[in-house]
């Protein structure tokens, strides 16, 4: 996996403030998720649908002994469907672990946090996205993800 | 306002109190019958004195004044200067009622003013009939006692701080009988000077510091003790528990149960692995490899045996609660009730016991208020005046019954046929069909009622179906019987585990699913099945019986598909027939909730992992009928 060091100078005294982010790619979007609210990444494992549940809710898998719920990333963010995924990222948030599929990884990119500018964009979509960053590999949308968890966990 | 660093020993205090009130309360209700049973008072006012005691450590004025007050006539009762009337037990059960309630305010970090309606009340009680003085016991002075029971360090300061003093020992160490013998004196000498200011004063000497409490505590653990072997046979119940009974956080039981859990999970996968490796290969290793897997599944087993049983409470912390339930409606109606309460040591998983106390105080009051006859038309019907509430609990298989039995009037069945006709709950033409039991469980019906006018007691818009929905959500069943004239009985049996199920495993269009084996009655092969549509809804025609029947595959959003089978289950009060594809045995599956994120999902009680790793969806029946029910309702 890439290590990717940000374009433009960075000072020396500013180093200690960057942050890290698993750069992952979504029908061509990046989206980099906090490296810290990560558990695992695994392959895709038999997911087994729950009825009655909103088309979020891809069903739950079974990680190491654990039910885990997987939930489509790109319906929440409002994303075409075209691409397969090939990931499952495992998040941890404080209403519990949760997988989102993905279709690639990008790699680990880290970001100064002076880089990072709050969303310009508003919209239903756009409120699980708090931050974008420019990177080398583009922009990149920072999800906020105890947010998107803590909207789930509202809407039941 | 309780602060922060006093919040710990305010849930203890919680604890205790809620421990102390029932204690007075049980304790009143038996002396009801024998109001000169002196061990009871001498229980029933130390009960409250440690409540006190404990209030007053806290800062909780309106609960010490009213405490105080009713300690006070609980004296008087001991020392014989009052004797119980029903006035004097209503107002002590007041004031018991005032406490809890001002108790739960105080815990939401409310202010609670002294009712001083009540406290008047008991005062004037207390002050009501007070006989000739008795003369004092043996005469011995406070000093003397205190030498006699080794607390010479004590002697000089005021009683009240003494018996503080005694009181926050451990129970083990604590001196009852010298206790006794200061209350005593304590109780005469108000009665001489009615000390009125006295409430205050003693309030400020039992707010101090925690570490000085704790202090005298540890002094006093160091000197010699000197225990009459007499006390010891007296308390031998509260002492034992104090020394056996460790407090333990849920959530660290819950931890412990999820990990036994997964083990449980990964010693079948073990098990299932072994069995390929046994039957792959034969050597002298594998054997080996077999007596010690075979000796892991045992320990796992009891493991999880003994980690369910960490969950486990007797019954009695419930049943210990209805006493009072049936004392004060007995009154209230004008009836002579008795209830009777059996098999109270035994256990039932601690969450389950906690959801009973509603539904179980509605069976006690539908069978004081509507099965129980009033006096006169007992004796008329040659019973005795006194009713027969009986509430028992007992173990069969691995499941626990509790059992709410009267000796009343009985359930009237044609009375019920005919309010479920005119209520348009049954059609004529099913009336006709039902048997008696069908006709029973109309009861449960969502907004049934037999009674003409629902009454005061029994009514309050809650009706058995909240019963029922309870019993249902713990994977209960219910059961009633009924004789005219000779009483009723409501039995609820309950798993004795909640976090294992027996489960019957079936496809539906190629998907495993489980379903809990308790809820099957009979399973039928789809070609024997005799189906057939009544007003375009599939039914199953069994012996007679019209059953509806629900196509699994349909209901669970996933396409008609093949019907194997037909599995008959009882689902709440009513049976319902279910088709699924093929059936794949029974195995004991550990539930796991799906998460807060996906939340809860009526249909859907849960899902497992088996043995090969997959990932089984728990169907809950019962919630699946009721979509289908409102499927059909709203379209």
């Amino acid at each position: 996996m890439a290590e990717i060091v940000p374009v433009g100078e960075v000072k020396p005294e500013k180093l200690s403030e960057v942050e890290e982010f698993l750069g992952i790619s979504l029908e061509n979007e990046l989206i980099g998720i906090p490296l810290k609210k990560i558990l695992t990444i695994s392959k895709i494992l038999d997911i087994v649908k729950v009825p009655y549940t909103s088309s979020i809710i891809v069903g739950v898998m079974n990680l190491r002994g654990e039910i885990i719920p997987v939930l489509s990333l790109k319906q929440i963010l409002g994303l075409s469907e075209s691409n397969e995924p090939t990931r499952i990222v495992v998040l941890d948030s404080k209403h519990g672990k949760a997988g989102v599929l993905v279709d690639n990884i990008v790699g680990v990119v880290r970001v100064p946090s002076e880089r990072l500018e709050p969303n310009p964009m508003v919209g239903r979509y756009s409120a699980y996205v708090s931050h974008v960053a420019q990177t080398e590999y583009g922009l990149m949308e920072i999800l906020d993800v105890d947010r998107l968890v803590d909207s789930l966990v509202e809407e039941d | 306002m309780i602060s922060d660093e006093m919040r710990e020993i305010f849930n203890e205090f919680v604890v205790e109190a809620e421990e102390n009130l029932q204690k007075v309360e049980e304790n009143l209700l038996e002396l009801e019958k024998d109001p000169q049973n002196e061990e009871l008072l001498n229980a029933t006012f130390r009960a409250m004195h440690t409540l006190k005691g404990g209030a007053g450590f806290l800062g909780l004025k309106a609960v010490v004044e009213v405490a105080h007050a009713a300690e006070d006539v609980l004296g008087k009762l001991r020392s014989g200067e009052l004797t119980l009337t029903p006035e004097i037990n209503d107002a002590i059960l007041e004031a018991v009622d005032f406490i809890r309630s001002a108790i739960q305010r105080y815990e939401a970090g409310e202010d609670v003013e002294t009712p001083q309606d009540l406290v008047n009340k008991l005062r004037n009680l207390e002050q009501g009939e007070v006989k000739e003085e008795v003369p004092e016991k043996k005469g011995e002075s406070i000093d003397d006692l205190l030498d006699r029971f080794g607390f010479s360090h004590l002697k000089g300061k005021p009683i009240e701080e003494i018996l503080e003093e005694l009181i926050l020992l451990p129970p083990d160490e604590r001196p009852a009988e010298l206790i006794e013998a200061l209350d005593r004196i304590v109780a005469k000498g108000e009665t001489e000077q009615e000390a009125k200011q006295e409430p205050e004063e003693e309030e400020e000497k039992t707010i101090q510091p925690i570490a000085e409490v704790e202090e005298k505590r540890e002094e006093k653990k160091e000197e010699p003790k000197r225990e009459e072997p007499k006390k010891e046979e007296k308390r031998p119940v509260v002492k034992s528990e104090g020394e056996k009974v460790v407090r333990i956080d849920v959530h660290k039981i819950e931890s412990l149960m999820n990990l036994v859990g997964e083990l449980v999970l990964e010693r079948n996968r073990l098990l299932r692995i072994f069995q390929k490796l046994y039957d792959e290969y034969q050597s002298k290793t594998v054997d080996e490899l077999e007596t010690v897997i075979s000796s892991l599944d045992r320990i796992v087993g009891d493991l999880q045996l003994a980690v369910m049983k960490t969950r486990m409470q007797p019954v009695k912390r419930l049943f210990q609660k209805f006493p009072r339930v049936v004392r004060d409606l007995a009154r209230m109606l004008g009836k002579e009730v008795e209830l009777v309460l059996e098999g109270e040591d035994a256990e039932m998983d601690k969450t389950v016991l906690e959801k009973l106390e509603e539904p179980l105080i509605h069976l006690i009051r539908n069978a004081v208020d509507h099965g129980i006859e009033p006096p006169d038309e007992r004796e008329k019907a040659g019973k005795p005046r006194k009713g027969t509430v009986k509430l028992s609990a007992y173990y069969h298989g691995d499941r626990i019954f509790i059992e709410v039995a009267d000796d009343g009037r009985g359930i009237d069945i044609e009375k019920v046929k005919q309010k479920a006709l005119e209520r348009g709950i049954i059609s004529p033409d099913r009336a006709e069909k039902m048997t008696e039991k069908d006709v029973l469980f109309l009861i449960f019906h969502p907004g049934f009622s037999t009674k003409e006018q629902t009454s005061e007691v029994s009514g309050r818009g809650v009706g058995m179906d909240v019963v029922m929905n309870t019993v249902s959500a713990f994977r209960g069943t219910i059961d009633i019987e009924t004789e005219k004239g000779k009483g009723t009985r409501i039995v609820l049996s309950f798993p004795l585990t909640v976090g294992i199920i027996r489960s019957l495993l079936v496809s539906v269009n190629g998907r495993l699913f489980a379903i809990p084996i308790y809820s099957v009655l009979e399973i039928i092969q789809g070609e024997d099945a005799q189906i057939t549509t009544v007003s375009g809804k599939e039914v199953l025609i069994l012996r007679e019986l019209t059953i509806p029947l629900i196509n699994l595959g349909e209901a669970l959003e996933m396409g008609g598909g093949n019907v194997g089978y037909v599995i008959v289950s009882q689902v709440g009060s009513q049976k319902v027939a279910f088709t699924v594809e093929d059936l794949f045995g029974d195995e004991e599956v550990v539930v796991k909730p799906l998460g807060k994120i996906i939340g809860e999902v009526q249909g859907i009680s849960g899902a497992t992992i088996t043995g090969d790793g997959k990932v089984v969806l728990i169907l809950d029946l019962d919630g699946i009928l009721k979509r289908e029910m409102r499927a059909i309702t709203f379209v």
